[in-house]
């Protein structure tokens, strides 16, 4: 049911009262509806929704938490959970409801993986175009970046061109080299899914008071200029191998 | 002394203290004294109230019969404003759509406690038949010719000229955004009613931001329209009712909504009228536009999520106790079977 059974009852006895008895013509008539009035009320007293109807509800939700946990990675949002024999009706109509805004947040993210159509690496991928300079990188800047495999790479970048989120063009200084930009459906589809995704982040910092963020923040940009700085020296070799003989584009 | 300052606001069921505030609007309005009759309370709709009545002005031989609407405070879709209502029904008057003449209108609640609008009383009965299971309840050749009327009016209201008029402004509103400013429009009110989550519902309204149709024009929707929205009389529609969710839009959207199956009372037939090759035919030629397809299953999808919103509305104003309408509670056991439907129809 929809309605609380209090507000059911209440509701039933005000419309008998208002909007029924009034328009009764007989004796007889008027009695049975006081007598109506009298029961319900006395049932208000003693009636609750049963348990067993709102476990019929999460049973389905369970089986659906069953059937994903195999297939969802670590990141995925939090699955419906089982009820416990201790909990009440309250608890557990509490717990149907959460675990109706559980599976809310599942379609929410499997749209927003759908929407870029791949992996997580495809979507980095994107990200990556599109803060990048003039919107395009080379493949083995992304396959550093992203720390995968230039096989791999070749593999995101071949999907993301066929599903025209982004394309293959001459290098701007230099003809023989690949450089791999987004395009306008890529950087459409890269700003639809961030918000959905950005939501599971925004929820694994909420515990860092605003002073802490703060804090995290400034120690976070000393981590970048400081890979800045040694990029010079650094290649993505040393950090991830050597998988140079895999890359088609150099 | 003014008139709020004289008497109190009524209550929507003082009929003889709405009487008396409307007399004294009515002849502020016009400068002539007014005499109403009885008013009747019409048990219809779940959101704006409608009384009629008989008024006799001055020096009037007879008298006419009048219909008052009004929009509490707690409906449906409060806050209301008569004013869209009443724009639409004069700027169609005429045009081929069969519409009550609209009189009068105000938003100023100081009046009747509520925004109101008055309009003719057009003679005639909603005809809803009874039936069982797979039969539409008309005679065929009733049923034929209401039907075709039905079609008629709303692609005579589909054709309208709204633009150029000042009450109509489009606010950035175009063939491309209609289908998506109405998502947002019943988003939001899932935010306000929803007492919980319903993950076909957010999957169904995530499905159809994915697959936005473009609008073929700009047109007015009436936005209820079906069974049990319009008067019939001696085999003729006299007007086409309840007008609250007019706005500007696709048309297909209209369609979307008159084609739901719980219209169909279970015959297969467009609100027991009309089969939907012989109504999306007849449609066509007068409407002037070919009817996309993937345009009506978007917008039978928005409808199901419509009709859910609704639903689950009548279940929230219910609990929240503005409302002791046994109907209500009634709609909310329609909730689930309309979420199976959006499931069937999706898959």
């Amino acid at each position: 049911m929809n309605n609380s059974i209090e507000r059911l009852i209440d509701g039933m006895v005000a419309s008998l009262r208002q909007e029924i008895i009034p328009q009764v013509c007989t004796g007889f008539a008027r009695g049975q509806a006081f007598g109506l009035i009298y029961m319900l009320n006395s049932l208000r007293l003693r009636a609750e929704w049963s348990r067993e109807f709102v476990l019929e509800q999460i049973r389905p939700q369970v089986e659906l938490a069953g059937k994903l946990a195999p297939l969802l990675a670590d990141t995925a949002p939090a699955l419906p959970k089982a009820p416990t024999p201790e909990l009440d009706l309250h608890a557990l109509e509490a717990l149907r409801d959460t675990n109706d805004a559980r599976i809310c947040s599942l379609i929410d993210w499997t749209a927003a993986k759908a929407a870029i159509g791949l992996s997580e690496n495809a979507f980095h991928v994107l990200c990556l175009l599109l803060a990048a300079e003039d919107r395009q990188l080379s493949p083995s800047d992304l396959s550093d970046l992203v720390g995968t495999s230039r096989a791999n790479m070749t593999k995101i970048i071949e999907s993301l061109a066929v599903s025209g989120y982004a394309s293959r063009r001459e290098g701007k200084h230099d003809g023989r080299r690949q450089v791999i930009a987004i395009t306008e459906s890529g950087k459409a589809a890269t700003l639809a899914a961030l918000p959905t995704l950005s939501r599971p982040l925004k929820m694994a910092f909420s515990s860092l008071t605003a002073e802490e963020m703060a804090q995290l923040d400034a120690l976070l940009r000393k981590v970048v200029v400081s890979f800045d700085n040694g990029a010079l020296e650094l290649d993505a070799t040393t950090i991830f191998g050597n998988p140079a003989k895999e890359d088609d584009h150099g | 002394m003014t008139l709020a300052q004289t008497m109190p606001l009524p209550d929507f069921t003082d009929e003889a203290l709405l009487r008396a505030r409307l007399t004294a609007y009515l002849e502020g309005e016009t400068g002539r004294s007014w005499t109403l009759g009885a008013f009747k309370r019409f048990a219809v709709g779940f959101s704006w109230i409608t009384y009629g009545f008989g008024a006799r002005e001055k020096d009037d031989v007879a008298e006419r019969g009048l219909i008052l609407r009004l929009g509490p405070p707690s409906g449906l879709f409060a806050p209301y404003s008569a004013e869209p209502q009443f724009a639409v029904l004069k700027a169609i008057e005429g045009s081929g759509v069969p519409v009550p003449k609209a009189y009068w209108w105000s938003d100023d609640k100081s009046i009747l406690g509520a925004p109101f609008f008055i309009s003719e009383r057009i003679a005639g009965s909603a005809p809803v038949p009874w039936v069982s299971a797979n039969s539409s309840g008309f005679e065929d050749s009733y049923r034929l010719n209401i039907g075709s009327q039905f079609v008629s009016a709303l692609a005579a209201l589909h054709r309208c000229e709204w633009q150029g008029k000042a009450e109509f402004q489009a606010e950035g509103l175009t063939v491309k955004n209609a289908a998506l400013r109405q998502i947002e429009f019943w988003e939001k009110a899932r935010a306000r009613w929803a007492l919980k989550p319903y993950p076909m519902l957010h999957w169904a309204l995530r499905w159809l931001r994915e697959h936005l149709p473009v609008a073929p024009r700009l047109s007015f929707v009436h936005g209820d329209y079906r069974l049990g929205n319009f008067l019939e009389q001696d085999g003729r529609i006299t007007a086409i009712l309840d007008w609250e969710l007019v706005h500007l839009g696709d048309p297909h959207e209209d369609l979307g909504w008159a084609f739901l199956p719980q219209y169909m009372g279970g015959s297969g037939l467009i609100c027991r009228l009309l089969s939907k090759e012989d109504f999306v035919a007849q449609y066509e030629r007068e409407a002037g536009f070919r009817v996309q397809l993937e345009s009506l299953q978007f917008y039978l999808v928005f409808s199901l999520v419509k009709l859910a919103l609704t639903h689950i509305a009548a279940v929230r104003c219910y609990e929240d106790g503005h409302f002791n309408d046994m109907r209500m509670p009634a709609m909310g056991t329609q909730i689930a079977p309309v979420l199976r439907q959006i499931s069937k129809v999706l898959s």
